[in-house]
């Protein structure tokens, strides 16, 4: 499948989010065609959301199917308000969650304690594979997840801060120093 | 400062978009065999004939002491003209106000409900409403119940009539979705009972918040129900030709008319400034330009003591160096009519001292530890400078100075004395 993934200010935007809506009604009507667009536009938010807390591919991996398996199991009770993104990105962390509970039980090593190391599949560059692991490697877990929230899925501060359960000052100073340490990184 | 951040957004974005694999036909597959995924009932579980036995047994011990205390409450002797105790029948009802319903016509009152909308307490807010409830007694009756006689006690006493219709119905519960199906319910039943009488009624229905403490003071103050006030508000806003106070003498009926006469918005060249104009006001208030602001401002229309006025919210950038910015944030009132500035607020720190330390330790890393603050304090004193936390400290004999941010929380700078 070809993956045209929009921009996260595409779905930033009214028109991004009422489409998503509407997917998500088409999705509740068994309309399979709907589930691929939705995955098209926001399979990248799903995934990277995935490995900021995993930090793991094969685990994030499992989680972005089985975001969108649930999406499509659960769309019919889907109510269209406030951000679609933000319902999706909440069953995603859900999962993400029971992924750490079980992981808790069997691991020695915490796998967060563990360098990342991305596999680099096909269509990742060298420079994409290096942005990837300094984002994942060098902020602490809240700085990566709130701005990959912000900077790849689009989501705004505010609901950052609801879907994360902190403070919205302390969203925005995070999201701050985050993107100072990713400026000195990639300079 | 602004287009580095964007840079590095878009290199993250496009970094993990190519990253992102393509599961989709695992996911079409998976979503197939939910299809036709057969759920096994679990079957009932049996009672065995012992289990069946002790419970045939309790059952007939618990109607035998039913019985004998029935029989001995029957017979035992009631004190005449003995009061019902109150207590008794309220211990167990749930007395917290879930819900409350005004109901303003020209008399004006407050229905107090429970959760279960039970209704707790029904309060006369001016000399007609008292002479509506009079003698009738609403405690543990429904919400429903209780509105409908209220209304026919309106109707009855002429407060509603083919002249004064109409009737504003205000509801505030803890729960949005609560509050708009009470308030559709009651509507739909006001506007029915006075449709019994053939009187061409209007009903308003709105919901409020008493938490709106400037409301609440507009309310007080013109000895209205929050719910008039509420109502008042939005009239001020599309037709200013009244003062509030001249508004609150108005009966519901008065006032939806003027609300209905004044259907379309004002033609803000004519009679307000403008957003842009109060744009410029609020900017030059603090002597900047647009180009200064490091986010869109946020401008709406409100009623802020009375005066309609335009509510400016801007950020304004603070270039420290190349390396390091800061913001701060401000809200500025500006009168829709005159285009005065009656004042501005700047916003309070988003930290405390303790929390801006703790930025400042995350910083230093290990050798916070070692830290021991000599001085700390905080600096709101220059307006052409955001408000910052400075502390003094030592580690190791070395005296360092920190400067965080009180906005957002950026520490600008650490540097040893």
């Amino acid at each position: 499948m070809f993956l045209v993934c929009l921009s996260s200010t595409y779905l930033k935007t009214d028109n991004g989010k009422s489409e998503l809506d509407s997917l998500l009604s088409a999705i509740a009507c068994d309309d399979k065609n709907a589930l691929s667009k939705l995955y098209t536009l926001t399979s990248a938010a799903v995934y990277s959301f995935a490995l900021s807390i995993l930090r793991n591919e094969e685990d994030a991996k499992d989680v972005l199917q089985d975001t969108f398996v649930t999406v499509y199991r659960q769309a019919s009770g889907y109510c269209p308000r406030g951000n679609p993104m933000a319902w999706i990105l909440t069953i995603a962390k859900n999962l993400c969650l029971m992924q750490l509970r079980q992981r808790k039980k069997t691991a020695d090593t915490p796998l967060e304690d563990l360098a990342f190391s991305l596999a680099a599949p096909e269509g990742v560059s060298t420079e994409d594979k290096l942005v990837i692991e300094g984002c994942l490697n060098r902020l602490t877990g809240e700085e990566r997840q709130i701005v990959i929230l912000h900077a790849v899925a689009g989501i705004k501060h505010r609901e950052i801060a609801k879907l994360l359960d902190l403070a919205l000052p302390t969203v925005l100073s995070k999201y701050n120093r985050a993107l100072k340490k990713m400026r000195k990184m990639l300079n | 400062m602004k287009q580095q951040n964007t840079k590095i957004e878009s290199t993250l974005q496009g970094a993990f978009q190519n990253a992102t694999p393509d599961l989709m036909d695992s996911i079409l597959t998976e979503c197939e065999n939910e299809k036709g995924r057969i759920i096994t009932m679990t079957t009932e579980k049996k009672f065995t004939k012992f289990q069946k036995s002790i419970v045939t047994a309790a059952a007939c011990f618990a109607m035998i002491i039913g019985c004998v205390a029935g029989y001995a409450a029957f017979t035992s002797p009631v004190a005449p003209n003995t009061p019902p105790n109150n207590n008794q029948i309220t211990s167990s009802k749930d007395t917290v106000v879930a819900t409350t319903v005004m109901l303003d016509v020209n008399p004006s009152l407050e229905i107090k409900a429970n959760k279960e909308e039970k209704v707790l307490d029904v309060i006369a807010l001016n000399k007609d409403a008292e002479l509506v409830i009079g003698d009738m007694q609403f405690e543990d009756s429904s919400l429903e119940v209780t509105v409908n006689a209220l209304i026919d006690s309106m109707l009855q006493n002429g407060f509603i009539n083919e002249i004064t219709s109409s009737v504003l119905v205000s509801v505030e519960s803890k729960n949005e979705d609560e509050e708009n199906y009470i308030k559709d319910k009651l509507s739909a039943k006001i506007t029915a009972k006075i449709d019994t009488e053939e009187i061409k009624g209007s009903v308003i229905s709105q919901t409020i918040s008493s938490e709106d403490t400037e409301l609440a003071e507009l309310a007080q103050t013109n000895g209205i129900s929050l719910g008039k006030a509420k109502l008042i508000q939005k009239i001020v806003i599309i037709n200013p030709a009244k003062e509030f106070s001249q508004y609150a003498k108005l009966s519901i009926t008065e006032l939806n008319n003027i609300m209905n006469a004044s259907a379309t918005e004002p033609d803000d060249e004519n009679i307000y400034i403008g957003e842009e104009k109060a744009l410029e006001i609020a900017l030059n208030w603090r002597n900047i330009t647009l180009e200064d602001l490091c986010a869109e401002p946020h401008i709406s229309i409100i009623v802020s003591r009375g005066e309609v006025c335009y509510q400016i919210q801007f950020k304004e950038e603070h270039i420290i160096d190349e390396n390091n910015y800061t913001s701060s944030t401000y809200v500025v009132y500006v009168n829709a009519l005159t285009g005065k500035a009656p004042g501005a607020d700047v916003a309070t720190p988003n930290f405390t001292t303790e929390e801006a330390w703790t930025f400042v330790c995350e910083e230093l890393g290990a050798n916070a530890k070692n830290a021991n603050i000599l001085m700390k304090r905080f600096n709101n004193m220059e307006s052409s400078l955001p408000m910052t936390y400075s502390f003094y400290f030592e580690i190791e004999a070395k005296e360092y100075v920190a400067l965080v941010d009180a906005m957002n929380g950026v520490i600008i700078r650490i540097e040893n004395m």
